[in-house]
């Protein structure tokens, strides 16, 4: 083949790919070491507090093209740890999470508004215990320089919604019973994010 | 009654202060010992909670009610009681003094230790000192057992000393803490 056909092709393969390039906001690196996923359940008016130890997350974001953005957050249910080891062989339970036929939990987002100045919200569909509903996650965002590394820029991304957990049949049989274990559950997640330059 | 201690006899508030604790530790140990066997239920959680309200509320009352005894000590032994006696009474006042203070105060960490805080009566969130460990909850967790048991016999110990006070020593030790009017039975 010769250089000027292979030119070309490759020209036009550019072309072609440039829109869709164009199309997606830039990727993310999501730093798990200081990302999390909180969950807060209360029973008798007791706060208990705990995450999702393990999830991965990946986020296509550009404030200035929100259109193009998009998250994607894929949760392992098992991971779901109190520090309480009696709520968290419950919580992997059939009747809670049950983690045997629901491995994960997942949060993906269908669209983002901007509310504010580093005010956004995502409109995603959360996915729990196979129930897909629709919920809204304000967060705030801030973006920066990264302090350690100037060719790269640090995003740290902060939301916070309270879901009912009956909707998605979390807590059955005698547990249902709201009087003790209250139906709302709060989210809290934390992404802290980098990407170069 | 008069609301002082006399003499001989208990005033009307250290006697409210006595009873109460004693309904309240019934209370919390009613509540401990059928809670402890359950496996976990709402029922379970209820119970907890409500362990630790009547817990929080005997710690408040055991202050004020030392409070109180500073200002209105108690009405002296019978004056023919021998000194190990004496020490028998002083030292099992205390460990009970003790134990319904640090009790509580062993439970409340234990909890907040456990990641189930103490809110009292649903409304008072307590703080938690040390965070989540569930190391020191395990711990912790035997070590309240042991005391609120160990409790529970100092009061058969208290009980039976009242008792031996009344039957067999036949002196005014416990009638000068019932809680209703009840003649001096020491012959005098």
């Amino acid at each position: 083949m010769r250089p000027a056909i292979v030119a070309a092709m490759a020209a036009a393969l550019f072309l072609n790919a440039a829109p869709a390039m164009a199309a997606e906001a830039p990727a993310w690196t999501v730093d798990m070491s200081q990302s999390r996923i909180v969950f807060v359940g209360r029973q008798m008016r007791v706060p208990t507090e705990g995450r999702f130890a393990t999830f991965t997350a990946t986020v296509r974001f550009d404030p200035s093209d929100l259109a193009a953005s998009a998250a994607d957050i894929v949760i392992d249910t098992a991971s779901a740890t109190s520090g309480n080891p009696m709520i968290d062989r419950e919580l992997r339970k059939e009747t809670w999470f049950a983690v045997a036929r629901f491995p994960e939990a997942r949060f993906t987002t269908a669209s983002f508004r901007e509310t504010g100045k580093g005010l956004f919200e995502a409109a995603a569909k959360l996915t729990l215990r196979g129930v897909a509903r629709d919920v809204v996650l304000p967060f705030g965002l801030r973006i920066g320089d990264d302090p350690a590394d100037p060719a790269h820029l640090l995003a740290h991304a902060e939301g916070e919604m309270t879901i009912g957990r009956l909707a998605y049949g979390i807590g059955q049989g005698e547990w249902a019973d709201t009087s003790i274990v209250a139906d709302e559950v709060t989210i809290r997640i934390v992404l802290v994010a980098r990407r170069v330059k | 009654m008069p609301i002082r201690n006399t003499a001989d006899r208990f005033g009307a508030l250290a006697k409210t202060f006595h009873w109460l604790t004693l309904a309240l530790l019934i209370g919390s140990l009613s509540i401990a010992f059928s809670m402890a066997e359950l496996p976990l239920s709402p029922r379970k959680l209820q119970l907890y909670s409500w362990h630790k309200w009547v817990g929080v509320t005997i710690f408040m009352v055991v202050i004020l009610r030392l409070c109180w005894r500073l200002a209105d000590p108690p009405p002296p032994l019978p004056a023919d009681m021998s000194r190990p006696q004496r020490l028998a009474a002083g030292l099992s006042h205390l460990g009970l003094y003790t134990l319904l203070i640090a009790t509580p105060l062993v439970g409340w960490v234990m909890s907040a230790a456990h990641n189930l805080p103490v809110v009292y009566l649903g409304l008072v969130p307590l703080p938690s000192p040390f965070g989540v460990d569930s190391v020191l909850a395990e711990t912790l967790e035997d070590v309240h057992g042991v005391m609120g048991k160990t409790l529970m016999w100092l009061v058969v110990l208290h009980m039976t000393a009242a008792l031996y006070h009344h039957f067999i020593r036949r002196d005014d030790v416990l009638v000068r803490m019932l809680p209703w009017r009840a003649r001096r039975r020491d012959g005098a």
